[in-house]
């Protein structure tokens, strides 16, 4: 008979939790999330004997009085009864060289009376650093097994499986004394909520935010009863005691040569929170990971790109022609091309920032940051965010769940955007093309470049505006408490890493993937019908010429007759026509229809501006960045165009209101899908669209009226 | 022995908490095990001057300079 348990994993924040889980669960794990807030719930299946185990990954919490809402969700957890989730069993996760602040949360389980199993991981950096504990004095002395695990070297595994499946009971023990006075209080608020327990009564009288809101009216009154003026004084009372306790068995259990720290963190120390070198290899870094994301990334990014190419021009031999081919190509395909190519860039970007985690550096960046960001409302944490943007926004966005203050969260989502992504290269190289020559300046510094690097600072700098005023609109006094530890080097866990990067990606490609989707869907339409037989009229104005060129051999006027045709069909299709209907409010900015257009079509996606742009022209899509030919061709074409006075429609004044334009307007479908996944609300992402959109608009309207 | 607040400490001293002004705070700390009567060595301050970060219990924690401030602290210990 299969007997079903529900077991959770609690503990401190970077006690080795997620490396647990992912010994105990492989991949056999899904991420969802608590139902109505943003925080995910990672859960997972293991067998154990003849149990099957529903494993949960709660939030790594401190105490069972939470502080941030990732905590929060951990405790709610594991104070109602009622909770879908909460346990049979609990297994608290400690760290083997920070037992006294681990054993904090398990003396409060334990009055709680959930079955526990204590796991006391890192027993191999433990060792490292002479300490020597007693597993099973300090078992008795709690009254729950106590389970010595090194998940990095799958020490233990096993016994902690057994473990799981033999406890069913909650320990004996009893640790903190409720004073006589509070009981008869204690007592109505269990009834009151549906406690079994003195401690659940007890918690309830000193913090109801963890229960069901409708008792808190109750709760109140029952706390203002008990004559509870300052439950924050008792909570740290209470905290100290146990705490006080726990030091009494440990001096039992754990044997230490009062030691340092482990030397190699404090060399490392020495030179990463240098003042001149810490920054240094810092920024070393980061163009480490820009530059290999540029190199890297490119490679499966061309290979996907050739990869829906192919199958494209597969299921063009084997599809019949009509609108049912097209859809399925030029709509289905392109909105899975779409979001597919996302993927190398966001895997790559999640393998450097989990690396960076995993070891323990990433908490110095954040320390050595942290002052500079807080005049713009932002904590050390929003940092790498903010520099992940300038690959791309997605992923940054998606790292925003480890900034706990919500509001600094809300500002650092909608500001990352206007870090100048990497979508934005193609139409930044082609525009610079145009108008700045190739010349060199100091050495290997091209003017191009210069520009270039101009733009960038020009985002970074608007992203700290925009900052300053969400701070200001929001009310956000940056000033809370910013406490935080700096853990130990350690060697990176590389299943963690990998589990992370296949989790994020898939998170990506099916939340984003949908709205990508259906917007490449309708920009198809758009540009691929057009009213009445406007289409039909092109297509028997242009078929026999191509046929007559081909027949004859002449490849080179059948292509080219081919790309008119595509240019024609765009002008009269509906998002040409759309173009020509929003001229007049683009015209302020120095743009006509034509320019119109690909902004309409680039507002899925920045790239697609280059692409756009090329079929307006009558040319095929050049690889900007590397086909110099090609790319001087469009900008050939681009140049010779003229509007209705004669005057050369691209000139500087119109290129760099462009450029402006790209700088800042929103045109990325899957950041405001992203976006919606992570603030959970639309108002918001409605927000991030308005004010970007609003921003360019103002900016390349003020630019051309300049230059002009 | 004189209790002074955190800040004052030379880098390398090491000192014992003796008060922590701030509840808010001191809960803030106890959260990450650090409490009244712990020893602990300031260790690294950053290049702005803000935070810091003191060695105790077998690790680091950053404190803002600012809520430094709120911590008194009496030097002396290994």
């Amino acid at each position: 008979m299969t007997t079903h348990k529900k077991v959770v994993l609690v503990g401190n924040p970077n006690v080795g939790k997620s490396s647990l889980f992912n010994s105990l669960t492989g991949l056999r794990q899904k991420v969802g999330n608590f139902s109505g807030v943003t925080v995910s719930r990672k859960s997972g299946h293991l067998r154990i004997g003849d149990a099957q185990i529903e494993l949960i990954d709660l939030p790594g919490t401190y105490t069972l009085y939470p502080k941030s809402e990732d905590e929060r969700i951990a405790c709610e957890v594991l104070h109602n009864t009622n909770h879908p989730d909460y346990p049979d069993l609990a297994v608290v996760v400690l760290d083997a060289t920070q037992l006294k602040r681990g054993l904090l949360l398990a003396t409060q389980l334990i009055d709680l009376q959930i079955p526990l199993v204590l796991a006391v991981n890192m027993v191999d950096l433990a060792e490292q650093s002479n300490v020597h504990i007693h597993y099973t004095r300090l078992s008795k002395l709690l009254d729950v097994p106590v389970v010595a695990v090194s998940a990095l070297k799958d020490r233990g595994i096993k016994e902690l499986k057994q473990a799981i499946q033999d406890t069913h009971k909650p320990s004996s023990k009893h640790i903190l004394s409720i004073p006589n006075g509070f009981m008869r209080c204690v007592k109505e608020a269990n009834s009151l909520i549906g406690g079994t327990v003195p401690y659940m009564g007890y918690r309830a009288l000193m913090d109801a935010s963890v229960f069901d809101k409708k008792y808190w009216e109750g709760l109140a009154s029952l706390q203002a009863e008990a004559n509870i003026e300052d439950p924050k004084a008792l909570i740290s009372n209470e905290l100290l005691v146990r705490y006080d306790r726990v030091d009494g068995m440990l001096s039992y259990v754990v044997e230490e040569s009062k030691g340092r720290l482990a030397g190699i963190t404090h060399r490392l120390d020495r030179i990463l929170l240098h003042k001149v070198w810490g920054y240094t290899i810092f920024l070393g870094i980061l163009l480490l990971i820009f530059q290999s994301l540029f190199t890297w990334a490119s490679v499966p990014m061309d290979m996907i790109d050739g990869g829906i190419g192919a199958l494209g021009g597969w299921l063009e031999g084997v599809l019949p022609e009509g609108w049912i081919r097209s859809l399925v190509i030029d709509g289905v395909l392109a909105g899975l091309g779409g979001v597919v190519i996302f993927i190398p860039q966001i895997a790559l970007l999640f393998l450097f920032i989990s690396l960076l985690e995993e070891s323990g550096y990433m908490s110095r960046v954040v320390f050595l940051m942290d002052r500079i960001m807080q005049p713009f409302g932002f904590s050390g944490r929003s940092v790498i965010p903010l520099i992940g943007g300038m690959a791309c926004a997605i992923p940054s966005i998606m790292m925003t769940r480890t900034i706990p203050n919500p509001k600094e969260r809300l500002i650092t989502i909608m500001v990352t955007p206007l870090m100048s992504c990497s979508a934005r290269l193609p139409v930044y190289v082609l525009l610079i093309a145009m108008f700045v020559p190739d010349d060199a300046v100091l050495g290997f510094f091209t003017l191009q470049g210069l520009v270039m690097t101009g733009l960038y600072v020009l985002g970074f700098v608007m992203a700290l505006l925009a900052a300053f005023v969400f701070k200001t609109a929001l009310q956000y006094k940056a000033d809370g408490i910013f406490v935080a530890e700096l853990p130990i080097y350690r060697m990176p866990r590389w299943k963690n890493v990998g589990i992370t990067i296949y989790q994020k990606s898939k998170e990506f490609v099916v939340e984003a993937g949908k709205y990508i989707f259906i917007v490449a869907i309708v920009l198809w339409f758009l540009a691929s019908n057009g009213p009445g037989d406007t289409f039909s009229t092109i297509d028997k104005k242009y078929v026999p010429q191509i046929e007559a060129a081909e027949s004859e051999g002449k490849k080179e006027l059948g292509d080219e007759l081919k790309y008119k045709q595509a240019s024609e069909k765009l002008e009269s299709s509906y998002a040409g026509r759309l173009g020509k209907m929003i001229e007049p409010v683009i015209k302020p900015l120095g743009y006509d229809w034509k320019i119109g257009i690909s902004l309409i079509a680039s507002f899925a996606a920045r790239e697609v501006f280059v692409g756009t742009m090329a079929t307006i022209y009558s040319l095929e899509e050049p690889d900007v960045e590397n086909d110099t030919e090609g790319r001087s061709l469009l900008i050939r074409r681009m140049k010779e165009e003229k509007n209705e006075r004669g005057e050369t429609v691209y000139s500087l004044a119109v290129i760099l209101s462009l450029l402006v334009f790209y700088a800042f307007a929103m045109q990325c479908i899957s950041t405001l899908a992203v976006t919606r996944k992570e603030t959970g609300s639309w108002w918001w992402t409605f927000v991030m669209l308005a004010y970007l959109t609003g921003l360019a608009y103002v900016a390349a309207f003020v630019v051309f009226q300049l230059f002009r | 022995m004189q209790a002074l607040p955190l800040p004052s400490l030379n880098l390398g001293e090491s000192a014992k908490i003796v008060a922590i002004h701030s509840s808010e705070l001191q809960l803030a700390l106890m959260k990450l095990g650090v409490m009244k009567g712990d020893q602990f060595r300031l260790s690294n301050i950053a290049p702005l001057g803000d935070p810091i970060a003191i060695e105790i219990n077998r690790t680091k924690i950053s404190i803002r300079k600012r809520d430094a401030g709120n911590i008194m602290v009496s030097r002396g210990g290994e």
